[in-house]
């Protein structure tokens, strides 16, 4: 499938600006996409002012902020998994329920503090990623297995997951040792303490793993897989290494975003990573697809944009509006905001 | 546990678990020979196969409720609607890789759940639409009418033998189809896309008929599924149906018509039987167990066996 | 093409095997299973034509998915009326056996179709279940008339099951919401002393819900009342803020909101994270009423809230004697709808004995008679009393622990008892006072 690639120019989309801030560096240098971005969403922020009152946009942004760390928390690591090894994960989803529930076990059932279950949550679920990769993928990659063969175990993964899960947890709802109800108040804006708390942890996790990704010797070299494995299998690169190290922060990102969608949203079932999966696929696909900061822009715009439209259609269609955003997304410009065009097609 | 134990053993040797089983299994067979269509013949990854089966499936029970239509007058007017629905989603982005086009049918086909699910006034939401059967009840007594005696109260026996009438015209239509040019042209597709460009093929064209075919197969299997039921909800069109869609067509090997329908007996027979199995285990964990069962198979038979039971190897694997 | 033929071998001895099995097993059934019997006509039997059949009652439980808090104690409501029906049939002078069959319907209303089809096929004759409204509203198209045999739902509250085109299979001991969201609005009244207020109305997004919250407005609407809302919401949302802030927005009189609780555990929280929710306003109905406030609830979202659940009248010798059965028995504790599953299965078999056989015509002609006037009155207190009463042709009214039961033609009872409840600051539910509501006759 790779004929009929399209070789016009992605705007500047491999220059590296001179003197450029880190964080729009790392986006690969759009700064184009970035700026329209921006503009577009001040813009609608206006018009939504203008109708509907500034507290009550601002109330929805802050929601929008909320459910948007869950999703680039989510994103981030679907994204990763696909820029390097072009497998699209169908169990990505499972993996946040699979963290959500390792924190219930440690934090409920055995009565830990909720910081060492979110740590015992990341490391297990990371734990399940290097698994999944030595004893599945790894194999059927070095056995030339096709796309389809692929994304096929990946559904089948998914379901052992969420079903192992129901079977051991039921399908009850769970609730974290968390205090749901807390809110705090600031210029008339309201968040729960708890909802604060994951956004402030989800803020300082994503910029890590964007310092990672740019700054150390084993991002720059994830990077370069994901551009292309076979040229940086040749300049020496240890590509097992990396693809593991790949699947730990992919995972373990996938871990804690489960945990901390939990202690937001307040209860836990088997179902709730399905139901996110595919909000993370709009995420990274708006994004653009194997571009981590994409993701993490993608999950944020994500949640803004479902929460924005709770006021001007009517709730239940919140949904809705994610998937309506990957389709179109996909159909206007795949490569979504800070993706490059030829990975498309 | 022993009443649970009985149980277990009297439904699987009673006729209607069988009668139950044949007609799921049918009706995924057809549904599964639109994924053929796609994924083996075409190279097309169409994740929203259910998505299509909802689509027939409602437009049918609209027209015959909202609209007041006659069943047989709403069974092709819904079929054209679901296969428009499969050109205009794939218009845009059959251009797409392989991967891409997969999330984007799933995406569709989770729209169309919601759709059905939130929209009240046209498909009654979770409550669900009824009573559009009538006019294949009157029917189906009739062909109970033409049964011996004994076999008269079972019920579900007309809609066992239309369903498998169907799957038997439909596989006919399908392997005539395949031996045409026109199936020849979607093979050479599916190796290698850019050489039929190259011979002048407008591959988009045939990869939109082969999605609109596969639509209408899977709109087909949505009236069974729905006549079945008598009744019509949006969680009858989960995903989860898509994907036990592809693991009945890897157990049945990716190229082989009676793979699917024996893949698909299989497969519902195992689904069906399990929900009798007395373990030491509570009921809803035994429900859980089956599908952990269902994604244990995909992954094996994929890693182990992709050309299913009845396949060959070398018709398998998609490579991107 | 060595496979081709193959495999078409295999299909054609396939399908012989599905022909085959189908016609060759197809006088299966057990003696006393439904399906295969022929069917009753006219009036009812009331001469009894034996006395020593075996019934197998199948029971629809909910023991996954959304209503899972209400399997086990509707399991053991079910266990404990076929262990009375046990003790007392040697006393009242007949050698019936009665057993249970239990399938999971998962809360879901496909699950539920085969669920009864597969109890039916087993040879169940009766079904206690389903229990949700849409499940209810699916077996009995699917499988009830269909396949000639009753259900008696103990909880499925929907209005449109009254006027379901079912031949007399469908039954419920449960009153219909049109009783209960009127009641709901009478009571609305009452706690708040007057109509003239404006209540926010949110629900979430399936048949109960909607019908429920559609219902009450109309209700307190035509009372003059003043409504804003409803807010529909679906179990599956990320999240809910945009929602609760839309319920409590204006700050309302009250709040009225009609849910289950494995989504009410998401939605309390954001309600009670927007600062201005007050649980005290909260009414709501039957899906939140639970002896004591689940763990996955916030308690601040439910305590002090307050509503109208179907319940069993307040005093009287049955209700204690049920207490009292149900706490000796151990296992799972009281529960919403428990005592009406109880009344449910009795009926099954009440019914069976008055036809005479256990078969599911003669079963639904008889339901209506073994519940209602005229006839000797008698709770399972009196159960071999009864028993006898049945076996010797004798009319018989039978009372259930919820209340006179009294099925109408629609197979709705026709008296229902309310309880109005109350969540105290420990979390436990307490039931206030009850009344009864009678259905406007039709």
């Amino acid at each position: 499938m790779a004929g009929g690639a399209d070789t016009a120019p992605a705007p500047a989309s491999r220059e590296q600006p001179r003197g450029a801030a880190p964080a729009l560096a790392a986006l690969g240098g759009s700064r184009g996409p970035l700026l329209v971005t921006v503009a577009l969403v001040a813009a609608i922020a206006l018009a939504l002012i203008v109708a509907y009152g500034l507290h009550d946009t601002a109330q929805r942004a802050v929601n929008g902020l909320v459910s948007g760390s869950y999703f680039a928390l989510g994103a981030v690591g679907l994204t990763l998994v696909y820029g390097t090894l072009r497998l699209v994960n169908f169990a990505h989803g499972d993996l946040l329920t699979f963290g959500a529930y390792i924190a219930f076990l440690v934090n409920v059932t055995w009565g830990a503090p909720l910081v060492v279950a979110v740590l015992a949550a990341v490391v297990a679920t990371a734990a399940l990623g290097v698994l999944s990769e030595r004893v599945m993928w790894r194999p059927m990659r070095g056995r030339g297995a096709g796309l389809l063969q692929l994304m096929l175990m990946t559904l089948g993964f998914a379901f052992v997951i969420r079903y192992g899960i129901q079977m051991i947890w039921g399908t009850i709802p769970r609730r974290l040792d968390v205090d749901v109800t807390g809110s705090i108040s600031f210029l008339g804006l309201r968040i729960g303490r708890t909802e604060l708390i994951v956004v402030v942890v989800g803020f300082v996790v994503l910029c890590a793993v964007g310092v990672m990704l740019r700054r150390t010797s084993l991002g720059r070299q994830m990077r370069a897989l994901s551009d292309d494995m076979g040229l940086a299998e040749v300049t020496g690169i240890d590509t097992d290494r990396v693809v593991i190290a790949t699947w730990i922060f992919a995972a373990g990102l996938a871990g804690l975003a489960g945990v901390l969608y939990t202690a937001a949203i307040g209860t836990l079932t088997p179902n709730l990573g399905f139901f996110l999966l595919l909000s993370l696929f709009a995420a990274v696909i708006l994004g653009g697809i194997g571009n981590a900061f994409g993701a993490l822009a993608g999950g944020l715009l994500l949640g803004l944009a479902q929460e924005w439209s709770t006021l001007v259609i009517d709730p239940r269609w919140k949904v809705a509006v994610g998937f309506g955003i990957l389709i179109l997304v996909l159909i206007v410009r795949p490569q979504g905001l800070f993706g490059r065009k030829e990975r498309t097609l | 546990m022993s009443p649970v134990f009985a149980v277990s053993l009297d439904a699987l040797t009673s006729a209607d678990f069988w009668i139950g089983v044949g007609v799921l299994a049918g009706t995924y067979t057809i549904f599964t020979l639109g994924l053929q269509l796609n994924v083996g013949f075409t190279g097309i990854i169409n994740f929203g196969q259910a998505g299509f089966m909802a689509i027939g499936a409602y437009a049918m029970g609209i027209l015959v409720i909202r609209a007041e239509w006659s069943l047989w007058a709403a069974l092709p007017v819904a079929t054209l609607i679901a296969m428009a629905a499969g050109v205009l989603i794939g218009l845009p982005s059959l251009r797409l890789r392989a991967d891409y086009f997969a999330i984007v049918t799933i995406a569709f086909a989770e729209i169309v759940r919601y759709v059905a699910q939130n929209a009240r006034g046209l498909t009654g939401g979770n409550q669900g639409l009824l009573g559009f059967d009538d006019q294949w009840l009157d029917v189906s007594d009739t062909i109970l009418g033409w049964l011996p005696e004994s076999l008269q109260d079972q019920f579900l026996l007309p809609l066992l033998i239309v369903v498998w009438i169907a799957v038997a015209i439909l596989t006919g239509l399908l392997m005539l189809l395949q031996r045409s040019p026109w199936g020849r042209v979607l093979r050479a597709i599916r190796e290698d896309e850019d050489a039929a460009r190259a011979l002048g093929k407008n591959v988009l064209a045939y990869k939109l008929q082969s999605i609109a075919l596969a639509a209408a197969l899977g709109a087909i299997a949505g009236y069974f599924l729905a006549l079945n039921l008598s009744f019509l909800s949006p969680e009858s069109f989960e995903p989860q149906f898509t994907f036990i869609g592809f693991t009945i067509l890897i157990l049945g090997g990716l190229a082989s018509y009676v793979g699917v329908a024996l893949g698909s007996l299989i497969i519902w027979t195992l689904l069906e039987a399990t929900r009798f199995i007395d373990l030491p285990l509570a009921a809803e964990k035994v429900a859980a167990l089956r599908f952990v069962i269902v994604g244990i198979a995909l992954i094996v038979l994929v890693a182990f066996r992709p050309q299913g039971i009845v396949g060959r190897r070398e018709e398998m694997v998609l490579r991107d | 093409m060595h496979a081709g033929t193959r495999s078409r071998w295999l299909l054609a001895v396939g399908a012989i095997a599905v022909v085959l099995g189908a016609a060759g097993c197809g006088d299966d059934d057990d003696g006393g299973g439904g399906g295969g019997a022929t069917t009753g006509t006219g009036a009812a039997a009331e001469a009894p034509a034996d006395t020593s059949f075996d019934q197998t009652i199948g029971v629809l439980l909910p023991l996954t998915g959304d209503l899972s808090p209400f399997g086990a104690p509707g399991r053991k409501a079910a266990d404990l009326a076929v262990s009375q029906i046990e003790g007392a049939t040697r006393a009242g002078g007949v050698e019936t056996t009665v057993s249970i069959e239990s399938a999971d319907t998962e809360s879901s209303p496909q699950a539920a179709v085969q669920a009864a089809r597969q109890l039916i096929s087993g040879g169940a004759s009766c079904l206690a279940g389903p229990w949700a409204s849409s499940e209810t509203l699916a077996v009995a198209e699917s499988v009830a008339s269909r396949q000639e045999t009753p259900i008696v739902s103990p909880s499925s509250t929907d209005a449109a099951i009254s006027d379901l085109d079912d031949d007399g299979f469908v039954w419920r001991t449960a009153p219909s919401d049109n009783l209960q969201s009127r009641a709901l609005a009478d009571t609305v009244e009452e706690e708040l002393g007057g109509t003239d207020f404006t209540l926010s109305l949110a629900a979430r997004n399936d048949a109960y819900g909607q019908g429920f919250i559609d219902k009450f407005k109309t209700a307190w609407e035509e009372k003059g009342g003043r409504t804003t809302g409803p807010v529909l919401y679906d179990p599956e949302q990320p999240n809910y803020n945009s929602e609760a802030a839309e319920i409590v927005r204006g700050d309302p009189d009250a709040y009225v909101i009609i849910d289950f609780f494995e989504t009410y555990g998401k939605m309390g929280a954001s309600l009670v994270r927007t600062g201005e929710f007050d649980a005290g306003r909260l009414f709501t109905a039957d899906g939140l009423a639970s002896d004591r406030i689940p763990d996955t609830i916030p308690a601040r979202a439910l305590i002090g809230a307050r509503g109208t659940r179907p319940g069993t009248p307040e005093s009287g010798a049955v209700v204690e004697a049920f207490g009292r059965l149900w706490r000796e028995a151990g296992g799972a504790p009281r529960q919403t709808f428990d005592a009406q599953n109880f009344d449910a299965t009795m009926l099954c078999y009440l019914a069976a004995l008055a036809a005479g056989r256990a078969d599911g015509p003669g079963i639904a002609e008889q339901l209506q008679a073994v519940s209602a006037p005229p006839g000797r009155r008698f709770t399972f207190m009196e159960l071999a009393d009864g028993i006898r009463m049945i076996a010797a042709g004798e009319e018989v009214d039978f009372d259930g622990v919820t209340g006179p039961i009294d099925f109408d033609e629609n197979g709705d009872p026709t008296a229902a008892t309310y309880e109005v409840y109350r969540y105290g600051d420990d979390g436990v539910l307490s039931v206030e006072r009850q009344f009864e509501a009678r259905a406007a006759a039709e």
